[in-house]
This record gives structure tokens, sequence and C-alpha cells, in this order.
């Protein structure tokens, strides 16, 4: 049989203090409703309407319209050294019209004979201690009979900048490619090969195909004569890289002259590359 | 008669050699016609031999601050377009000077100047109502003066931002070169999908990746065709493979007069010749026809013939070889150009600023392959990749300046791009796979 945990006059205790406990609760519930404090409503009073008597302005100007100027996307004006101010030094000169008065003296130095005076509006010093010529009105723009750019030169053929940077690009590329078949000797002392120069002529078909060559200005040193003999005799039958697409009237000369050059071979007496 | 010749040839020499010894005074000689002048962009210069390579101009990419999508959009595509490029030094935007970069603002030259560029590039978009934007493209060459020498503002629909910048990349490095850029192309591949193989079409930046066919099929050696047509050969629970053209998000069947499998195809310049490499009696062959198809006439004669690939000038390369011979080598126009006891494959020609380049794989060994590049015929053969992982399948640019391949580089499989000119790879896609093709979008009618 088992045992309780606990004894019988131990629950009826505990009941008791629970019931206890419950009434006390229920008594304070009790004492807070007999209360005397009460809460009443105030009722908010609406604010009257006043009428008021409103005048309109008329404005008959346009109201301006939002927005913002358009500006044209342009780099700025580049900056351009203004014209000095020439400045006339102050001078006295006789008159009919001075006073005849000791504080009517001037006090500045008098001005040369037949000398013209000022113009009405010209800056007035003192003293100048260097004369300015004037420089006159801004330069205008060139405005000349041919289509070219403001940077260009009397000798220029080339009006698109665009076809005339890739014209310089594509005459990179041309004597790259010659720079690449050129095999330069090695071993020579320096004072040698850094003077050595051998001109050739190459003929170019129509279809950038080299036709041939003509060794017009040997070097005289046999070893790089050879040696520029070897890489023109391989470029022949060889075709020369073609113009860029957007520009395909681009051409090498029919004749090209290049100039072979040993000024920047390695030497025997210097380190190697 | 033989006395009357004689003497008349005796009188004229004599005539002649008394003209030369005493000229008239009084006539000059008639001067010599005035020969048109030679206005080539080449006549002398000097050699050295010194092999520099092409110096990388400097530009600045104006930065923008604009909030609006689509101007961040355009201006991060074009940004990205000019890194891949390869072809210019690109100032970075943290050196930018201080400044506003908005759609109208004017360019603080002087402080670009100082910072080195030689040309500026501005791009901008901004909203043109709910459905268009307008998108600005500008250059200038910084020696040349403050007008712009290029500029261009489109209006295109929203949906258009990212090729459009593409396009307009392509028309500034053609304002800025003289060739045009080709970034407004696609890619195109076959990539592995569980146990099959997918065709997959992306942006040339590596975005908008895109499976085309069913994940039911094995599909490989996709190419180009007329503009927006991809085809590829597809076989489907182990039957034969056959060709499919894929256009406008739908794809149907060639019509080939062959019962064995297709490997691979490829078309001409102009689209008006196609050449097949089809299964012929455990040999493979190769057949040139019109591009329906019909009038197919086969062209290869070794026991080895696939991978056809044509050149802008109308030649035929193709991966030809024997058994006999222990490899398979590179055959152009009938004849083997790559280098004899190398396997070599995926012939592709690039149309490039030196002319037509050949480029191909070579298996190295290691199961690794590089790539190398050739003249159009095979010769003066360089190596585009070296101890750089495995590189194979190469493409090249519409522009002939990208080569793109798929590399296991640097511990990052995928597709890179190598710059032709400054020789710089960079990633665009962890995607791997095999049979790349690169062809531009087709044309819109008002691009820049």
């Amino acid at each position: 049989m088992a045992t309780g945990a606990f004894l019988p006059r131990e629950l009826a205790l505990a009941l008791i203090l629970a019931a206890a406990v419950e009434a006390g609760l229920f008594g304070l519930f009790i004492v807070a409703g007999i209360d005397k404090a009460k809460v009443t409503a105030h009722e908010v009073q609406a604010p009257e309407e006043i009428p008021i008597a409103v005048k309109p302005v008329m404005d008959d100007l346009p109201l301006l319209k939002l927005g913002s100027k358009k500006v044209k996307a342009k780099l700025p004006d580049m900056w351009a050294k203004q014209a000095p101010v020439r400045r006339f030094e102050e001078t006295s000169a006789p008159s009919e019209k001075a006073e005849k008065t000791v504080q009517a003296i001037p006090t500045s130095r008098v001005a040369t004979k037949d000398a013209e005076a000022p113009p009405p509006d010209a800056a007035i010093a003192k003293e100048v201690d260097q004369k300015l010529t004037d420089a006159g009105p801004p330069k205008p723009e060139p405005n000349l009979p041919t289509e070219g750019a403001a940077d260009g030169v009397k000798n220029g053929t080339e009006t698109d900048p665009l076809k005339a940077r890739a014209a310089n690009l594509y005459a990179a590329k041309l004597i790259q490619w010659f720079q690449n078949r050129f095999q330069r000797p090695t071993g020579m002392p320096c004072a040698v090969i850094h003077g050595l120069t051998a001109t050739a002529q190459i003929t170019v078909g129509p279809d950038r195909t080299i036709t041939g060559f003509t060794f017009s200005k040997p070097s005289g040193n046999a070893d790089f004569d050879e040696r520029v003999k070897t890489s023109l005799q391989a470029e022949v039958g060889q075709e020369l890289p073609p113009p860029p697409p957007l520009y395909p009237d681009l051409k090498p000369n029919s004749l090209l002259t290049p100039t072979f050059s040993g000024k920047d071979a390695p030497c025997a007496d210097s380190p190697p590359e | 008669m033989r006395r009357l010749t004689t003497r008349v040839a005796l009188a004229l020499l004599s005539l002649s050699v008394a003209a030369s010894a005493d000229p008239p005074a009084a006539a000059p000689a008639p001067a010599p016609a005035a020969s048109p002048p030679d206005e080539g962009v080449l006549g002398a210069f000097v050699v050295t031999g010194v092999n520099t390579s092409e110096r990388l101009p400097r530009i600045a990419v104006l930065p923008s601050l604009s909030p609006d999508y689509e101007d961040v959009v355009v201006r991060g595509v074009v940004r990205r377009d000019f890194e891949l490029s390869g072809m210019f030094d690109l100032i970075p935007d943290s050196k930018a000077p201080a400044g506003l970069y908005g759609f109208d603002d004017p360019i603080d030259v002087d402080a670009w100047q100082k910072l080195g560029a030689e040309a500026i590039v501005k791009v901008a978009a901004q909203k043109k109502d709910d459905k268009q934007i307008s998108v600005l493209g500008i250059a200038y060459f910084l020696n040349v003066g403050k007008e712009p020498v290029y500029q261009k503002t489109i209006v295109v629909p929203k949906a258009d931002a990212r090729v459009t910048a593409h396009r307009i990349t392509d028309a500034l490095i053609g304002a800025l070169t003289g060739r045009p850029a080709s970034f407004a192309s696609e890619l195109t591949f076959s990539g592995k999908w569980a146990q099959n193989r997918r065709i997959f079409r992306m942006d040339a930046d590596g975005n908008s990746l895109l499976a085309l066919t069913d994940p039911k099929d094995t599909a490989i050696a996709p190419t180009f065709g007329a503009p927006g047509h991809i085809l590829y050969a597809v076989s489907h629970d182990y039957a034969p493979f056959t060709v499919m053209d894929h256009y406008q998000n739908a794809n149907k069947p060639l019509g080939l007069p062959f019962t064995t499998s297709v490997y691979s195809l490829a078309f001409n310049k102009d689209h008006s010749k196609l050449a097949v490499a089809v299964s012929e009696d455990s040999r493979s062959a190769i057949y040139v026809g019109n591009p329906d198809g019909t009038g197919m006439k086969k062209v290869s004669t070794s026991e080895l013939a696939t991978r056809p690939a044509w050149s802008p000038s109308g030649k035929l390369a193709r991966v030809g070889g024997d058994p006999a011979q222990g490899s398979q080598r590179i055959w152009v126009d009938g004849k083997p150009v790559s280098p004899a006891g190398f396997t070599a494959a995926s012939p592709t020609f690039c149309d490039t600023e030196d002319g037509i380049k050949l480029v191909y794989s070579v298996a190295t060994g290691n199961n690794h392959q590089d790539l190398v590049i050739a003249a159009e015929k095979g010769q003066n053969m360089a190596r585009l990749t070296q101890n750089q992982g495995s590189n194979s399948y190469p493409a090249c640019s519409p522009d002939g300046r990208l080569v793109a391949f798929f590399s296991t580089r640097d511990k990052s499989p995928g597709i890179w791009l190598m710059s032709l000119k400054s020789w710089k790879a960079q990633q665009v896609s962890t995607q791997e796979g095999e049979s790349l093709n690169w062809a531009a979008l087709p044309p819109v009618a008002g691009a820049p």
C-alpha cells in the first residue's frame, strides 16, 4: 500500500490557507469598488468657423517651367591668357578752365607736348613703371575657306580626327610588322653596330603584298647587310596587315623606304638584354 | 630590202645622236608628267628590330554618380567591355577627379589630362518614359580639342539597356581605333547537364546564360547560321545525331541527306556554304553543299575528317588524320598544317588586325591542351597559352581581337577571353563545356 505524500491535516491546512488568500483578494476588489473617485469625460468644444475675405492676387506673369538649361555636352573652353590692361600715367596739361588757386595746381608731372589725351574710361595710375602695349581685341576663331581642325597644320590633309588617329595607329602597326621581321646581328662591338644604317626600297602591290626590294644604300658591314637582305627576302610575297575596316582606303605607300639601324642592337661590350 | 632597213636605222641613230649632242637651247625639254603624290600612311621609316608590344592607350571611362538603374547598367556594361577588350589602359574609377558626372555635366579636361588620359569616353542613360531610355555615348580625343569626336544618343526599349550598352562600346572602340568592337555578340557551346549535354548561349561578357535544348537529349557541336540561327547535332534515346536549327525559341530539323550521325557543321562567312562532318563506315567524312543541306559533295580524303571551319577568305580547315600516323592534325584546303606528332583539334579562324589567323588546340600531355596561333595557311605558328592549365575549344570574336576558350587555369575552370593585343586573359563564365562558337548579334536598325 502506497503511503501518501502529505498528512490529512497538512492538506486541510493548505485548503484553509488557499481559501484565505482567495478571500483576501476578493476583499481587495470590494474595497477598490467602493472608492468614490470617478472619471468624467469632458466634451471638447468644436472651434467656431469664422469666415474671412480672400482677395486673389492676379499675376499676369507666366510661370517658370520646371526644368534646366539644356547644355550640349562640351569640354570647357581652353584657358586663354587675358590681354593686359593698358594703364596711363597721370599727367597734367595747361587748360583754360583751370582755377586760379593754389589748391588747383596739379601735383603730377606736365604732359609732353602734343601728347594725346587718354580715353575717357582709361585706367589711370600715379606712376606706370612699364608701358604695356594694348593686346587689342581677342583673337578671332580662324575662319578658313577649307575644312579642318583648329589645331591642325597648314600642310595637313586629313579633316577627320578619327581617321587621322586610325591612320597613325595603322602606320604604327605596319612599322611593327617590319620590326618583328628584322633579326639584328649580335656580338659586334657597340661602337660598330650602333653606327650602322642601311636603306632599302620596298615595292608594295595594290593588294598590300610585298612584290620586291632593292638594297639602295648598304651599311658596308657584311654581317649587318646580310641580315637586312635576309629579312627583306623573307618579306617578299607576304601581305602587310589590312587597314582598319572603317577606313579601307588607308594603305601603305607603293614604295616604302625603310632604314635599318643597329642603334638599339645588343652589342659585345654591353650587358645582355 | 635589208640594206634599206639598215640605212634607215643608221639615219635614225645619227639623228638621235645629233639631237642629244646639241639640244636646242630655246626650247626646253617638256617636264615629265607629274605623277600623283603617293599618299599612303607609311613611306620612310626606321627599323631597329626591337620587338616592342604596342603601347596601350590610356583612356578614361567617366564614372557616374547617377542612381538610375539604367545608367548603372549601361555604364557598368561599357566599363566592363572596355576592360575585357584588353586594348586600353583604363584609369581606375578611384582616381577620378572630384566633380559632377551627370548626363549633361561638362568634363574637367585638365584634371583628366593630368591623369594621363589620351581619350575620354562618357556613357550615360536616363529614363525617357515608362518603356524607353535614352542612351548617350561620347568620345573625346584630348589632343584634338574640346569638341567630341564621336557623339550618339539613341532611344531604345528599357529591356535593351544591356545590348545597347554593348553596341555603344562597339561604336566607341570603332571611333577610337577605326575598327569597331564586337561585344554585341553571343557565344554558344555544348555543356554537360546531368548525364547528357545541352546547348547553351550567353552574351559575350558572360551574362544571360540560357539553355536551348531539352535536358533529355544529348546535343553537341553548336554553330551559328544565318543571323539569329544556332544549329547543332542532337541525339534522342541513342539515335544517330541529326541537325536541328534553333531560331526564335523554336527548334526545327534541318533536312540533310545523311542517315548516319552528324558530328559537326560550319557555315562560311556569307552563309552560302555548309560543311558537315558525318560518320561514314566507321570513319568520318566532310561534305560541302548548300546551306539548306542540298547539293552535298564529299571533300575529305583522310580516314578521320571532322570539325570543319571556314576562313573569312573561303579556306576550309578541318581535323584530319589516319590512325597509321598516330595523331590527328589540322588540315587547311587539303594539306596538313599543324605540327606532325601532336594531336591537334578545334580549328577556327580569326579575322585579326594583322590579317586572318588560324587558331587551334594541341595536346601537350598530362591530358592538357594548349592553344596555338598561326597564319591562315598554318605557317609562323606561335603558342597562345603555356603552363596555364588545359586550354581548349578556341573561338574568335567577330572583330578578331579576342579569343574565347575553355580553360582550367587559376583553379577556376570556365570560359576565358584573351586579348590578342595585350595577351591578357579574363574569365567571363564558370561554365565548362566544348565546341565554343562566337558570332555577332543580328544587326538592328538605328544602332550606333
